[in-house]
């Protein structure tokens, strides 16, 4: 028997998903909480993520939860700092392969091969 | 110049002064900071560091190998023998999934590198990569331990595993530095030579130390103009130029503050700090120039002068030029996204009291052309778009329904009806009520080619509604139906009706076919046949001659059938003679017949007559429910008392238009989680005209789904389904206004009137109390318990 989302459990909460989360990212999001929550070790949650991933595949779903208007809550600056602490800044290829680079003249250093 | 056109030109040019002046005081009544002066917050200058950052480019040292150079030289890499070159390009692609947090498919990227290559270093240095981004500093020095240190993954896994450490900055090559604790057995502060540990304090500042995040701290701290105000302009340009020092550096940081000061500038009422946020900030991805927000926010003050205009201006641009162009999204959602916008703008516009203000100069007029406008443009941007179609099909309804329209109006807007149930048939094929509606219609303009295709779609399909399952049957009845046009055609209609008997529906009462039979021997001028077989359906049935029951089938067998208007005259009599003194029909007839309008509203075969005389039937026989409850208690599986009851749901007889008042014997504990109560309970809600006594209604739609699944009749599994499926989209979309608003002032804006669940609400909905017009001593106790509150 499949699980479908429940009647009252929005997809978007069930991936965890932002407001205005576009398709890529709810497709990231889903291969995520897959790799997160295995069928084989987790059945049930794996069920209700795919059914809430099969829901927002429906443009429509999307687009509706696009165009509400922002939630009237006022959005504190120091949570979304806290918040941003957690998210280290990514690097690029190209920066990480740089790190590499060497000076024509410094020295071999360590173990040599 | 006569005096009476100087007095226009004069009142004219004495507006437009009123106009200007009024703009120029709300212009100058938005911004109350002309005169205060911003707070000198500004942050310090990150150029060096984006230098830094911008100098960071793979360069290949003299004798480094082609292989590794290769992974950012696109000129090495097309050089490289084939097998090299794959396996070089599958290192870069390793490498560009794991930037982006994508570890899995990194790994499975170098899987196919052989250990004997000279890409294995790549191998395993990919491996620690993907640890290390996911904070596994002892995993990743696990995997790097072995990797050659002159080679450019080895140096990069040097600096990596140095950056972890907090003293590097005040560190030397000639005093080595702790290792970070636990992050590996060897220490990699020993391969580090100058260029290595100034890279390791490069990637520990943009990693680790993260300035901005300090910067962001101090500066958001800084009060505002106001104590009231959420962000001032002099916030609102810090963090301009805070975004401009760090956007390279820390993008996620300042992006997720500048969603913020958006959403505070929003829920602010100042429109020029909002103005200014909006045009300085990027939105969204689905909204970058904030055109919609700006749509949200000019909605809010729609009884100011100019804001409806500038609501409507934004809309439009969004619209018309930016969600067309706007290629980050995926053309269906574009469409999607229109097309609900679309809609939600022509909700917003159709007149019901839930979305209407009261006003004591009445409502005001409809923008029918508005409407209109929308749903068609909602079609045309989604053709799939289920809801847009039933919003357009059950608009025109209501607009049916009214009861002033002209012959004209009623026939333009049935061919409008025809029009959008086409539509909506093509563009949603698996829809069932487009289809139904179609093959009525189509038969009745005798279109039957353009029928045909639904009709052979219905018996086609295994759809489980039963009236889908049932439309050869009606196939037949209507082609008997036509038939009868002409005399010249009689000769086929018997044996359609006996197809017709052949096709009968079980969840139809049969009793109705004999008289089918009779019309047409009536409608063919064989009155000797006609009288001897009515004698014989009178002798079968055990009705009696001219009873209202045997009155109504015979009338609308030959209404159905053609037959003409003198020999119908006699059939309308003992009709209209039960109509005029309804008082004296029994209970009991009244109940009979109950069952047969009740088919006939299933089938959807009403006959013209019906229209005249239903409504008044089902009256009378709502007052049998009401004051004879005796007749109802311990007899809900009678099907008189069934087919009475949702009889008066379906024509409307328990509802006025706003609210359903249900006779209280049909609430009483015993009796009111019946399938058949609950049922009709929910049908008369649907059918009021605006849907805003929610509040009483709770848990019907999970009951009619668990009756369905003991119920043995098809009709009843299927409907009960149906109707707590119909039940629940209302219910939701109750909940929200057009745009889909939940629990904001948007929603009390456009739905909120009703929609909240208020005391008072419950005084006037009887849903568990009384029926104003009922004299029963049940609902005089309740009007005397309301009365006392």
């Amino acid at each position: 028997m499949s699980t479908a989302v429940s009647d009252n459990s929005d997809p978007f909460d069930v991936l965890g998903l932002p407001r205005d989360a576009g398709e890529s990212e709810a497709r990231e999001r889903y291969l995520q909480l897959v790799k997160q929550y295995p069928p084989d070790k987790s059945p049930e949650k794996f069920r209700e993520i795919r059914a809430a991933y099969e829901a927002i595949q429906d443009p429509l779903v999307i687009a509706r939860r696009m165009i509400r208007p922002p939630d009237m809550d006022v959005p504190e600056w120091a949570k979304t700092i806290e918040d941003q602490k957690k998210v280290l800044p990514r690097l690029t290829p190209g920066f990480v392969l740089s790190l590499g680079n060497r000076d024509e003249n410094s020295p071999a250093v360590g173990p040599t091969q | 110049m006569s005096s009476r056109e100087q007095r226009r030109k004069e009142k004219h040019k004495r507006k437009r002064q009123d106009k200007k002046d009024q703009l120029r005081k709300r212009a100058q009544g938005a911004n109350p900071f002309t005169n205060v002066r911003p707070p000198q917050i500004i942050p310090g200058s990150n150029a060096r560091h984006r230098e830094r950052i911008a100098s960071q480019i793979p360069q290949a040292w003299p004798g480094e190998t082609a292989e590794d150079a290769a992974v950012f030289d696109d000129q090495l890499l097309a050089a490289l023998a084939p097998d090299a070159a794959v396996q070089v390009s599958a290192v870069r692609e390793a490498l560009k999934c794991a930037c982006e947090l994508r570890g899995d498919e990194a790994l499975k990227c170098t899987s196919s590198i052989p250990r004997s290559s000279p890409c294995s270093e790549w191998r395993l240095f990919v491996r620690g990569l993907v640890s290390w981004l996911k904070n596994e500093f002892t995993a990743a020095g696990e995997s790097w331990e072995r990797l050659n240190p002159e080679r450019r993954p080895g140096r990069i896994a040097t600096v990596m595993m140095n950056s972890l450490n907090a003293g590097l900055e005040n560190a030397s090559l000639q005093k080595p530095t702790h290792p970070a604790e636990n992050a590996s057995s060897i220490d990699w502060s020993q391969r580090l030579d100058e260029r290595l540990l100034y890279h390791a304090r490069l990637l520990r500042r943009v990693r680790f130390d993260r300035a901005a995040i300090r910067v962001a701290e101090a500066g958001l701290r800084a009060p505002e103009e106001f104590k009231e105000l959420l962000i001032g302009p002099g916030k609102l340009h810090w963090l301009l130029k805070f975004a401009e020092e760090y956007r390279e550096t820390e993008p996620d940081l300042v992006a997720a503050l500048q969603a913020v000061a958006l959403r505070r500038a929003f829920i602010q009422d100042f429109a020029d700090v909002f103005k200014t946020a909006s045009k300085v900030i990027r939105g969204p991805q689905h909204d970058p120039q904030n055109l919609l927000l700006s749509f949200f926010f000019e909605l809010r003050f729609t009884n100011e002068r100019g804001s409806k205009d500038l609501a409507e201006q934004s809309l439009n641009r969004y619209l018309k030029e930016s969600l067309p162009k706007n290629e980050a999204l995926t053309k269906p959602l574009r469409a999607a996204i229109a097309s609900s916008i679309h809609l939600a703008e022509a909700i917003s516009k159709m007149q019901s009291p839930t979305r209407m203000p009261f006003s004591f100069f009445g409502q005001p007029e409809e923008d029918t052309s508005g409407i209109r406008q929308h749903l068609k443009e909602a079609i045309k941007a989604l053709p799939t778009h289920r809801l847009a179609h039933k919003s357009y099909a059950d608009w025109i309804e209501s607009k049916l329904d009214e009861q002033r329209l002209s012959a004209k109006q009623k026939v333009s807007l049935g061919k409008e009806l025809a029009d959008v149930m086409k539509r909506w048939s093509q563009g949603v094929p698996d829809e069932v009520r487009p289809r139904l509606w179609l093959i009525d219609y189509l038969f009745e303009n005798e279109e039957l080619e353009e029928a045909k295709p639904h009709v052979e779609w219905m018996a086609a399909s295994r759809h489980e509604n039963p009236q889908v399952r049932a439309i050869p049957w009606k196939w037949q009845i209507l082609e008997a139906m036509r038939l009868c046009r002409r005399k010249a055609w009689l000769s086929d209609v018997a044996a359609r009706l006996q197809d017709a008997e052949r096709l009968w529906p079980a969840w139809l009462s049969k009793e109705w076919l004999p008289y089918l039979q009779a019309a047409v021997i009536l409608r063919s001028g064989k009155t000797d046949d006609f009288e001897a077989t009515r004698t014989q359906i009178l002798a079968n049935s055990g009705l009696k001659r001219n009873s209202l029951t045997d009155a109504c089938m015979m009338l609308g067998a030959a209404q159905l059938m053609r037959v003409p208007a003198a020999d119908l005259k006699p059939l309308r009599v003992p009709v209209d003679t039960a109509l005029k003194n309804l008082r004296n029909v029994s209970d009991a007839e009244l109940l009979r017949v109950s069952q047969f309008f009740w088919d006939l509203h299933r089938s959807q075969l009403l006959y013209p007559a019906y229209r005249m005389h239903g409504r008044k039937i089902a009256d009378q026989i709502r007052g049998i429910l009401r004051e004879n409850p005796r007749r109802v208690v311990g007899h809900m599986e009678d099907p008189e008392i069934r087919s009475a009851i949702l009889l008066c749901a379906e024509i409307g007889c328990f509802g006025d238009g706003y609210s359903v008042r249900f006779p209280p014997v049909l609430m009483q504990r015993d009796i009111r989680n019946h399938p058949i109560c609950v049922a009709a309970r929910v049908n008369a809600y649907l059918k009021l005209k605006h849907h805003w006594s929610d509040g009483d209604f709770r848990d019907e739609g999970s009951l009619l789904r668990e009756a369905s699944k003991s119920e043995r009749d098809p009709f009843y599994r299927s409907w009960f389904v149906e109707l707590a499926e119909e039940f629940d989209e209302v219910m939701a979309e109750n909940k929200k206004g057009p745009f889909g608003f939940e629990s904001s002032f948007f929603g009390a804006m456009f739905g909120g009137m009703g929609q909240q669940n208020d005391d008072d609400d419950d005084e006037d909905t009887l849903y568990a109390s009384s029926d104003s017009d009922c004299d029963c001593p049940a609902c005089r106790a309740a009007r005397k318990a309301a009365a006392a509150r």
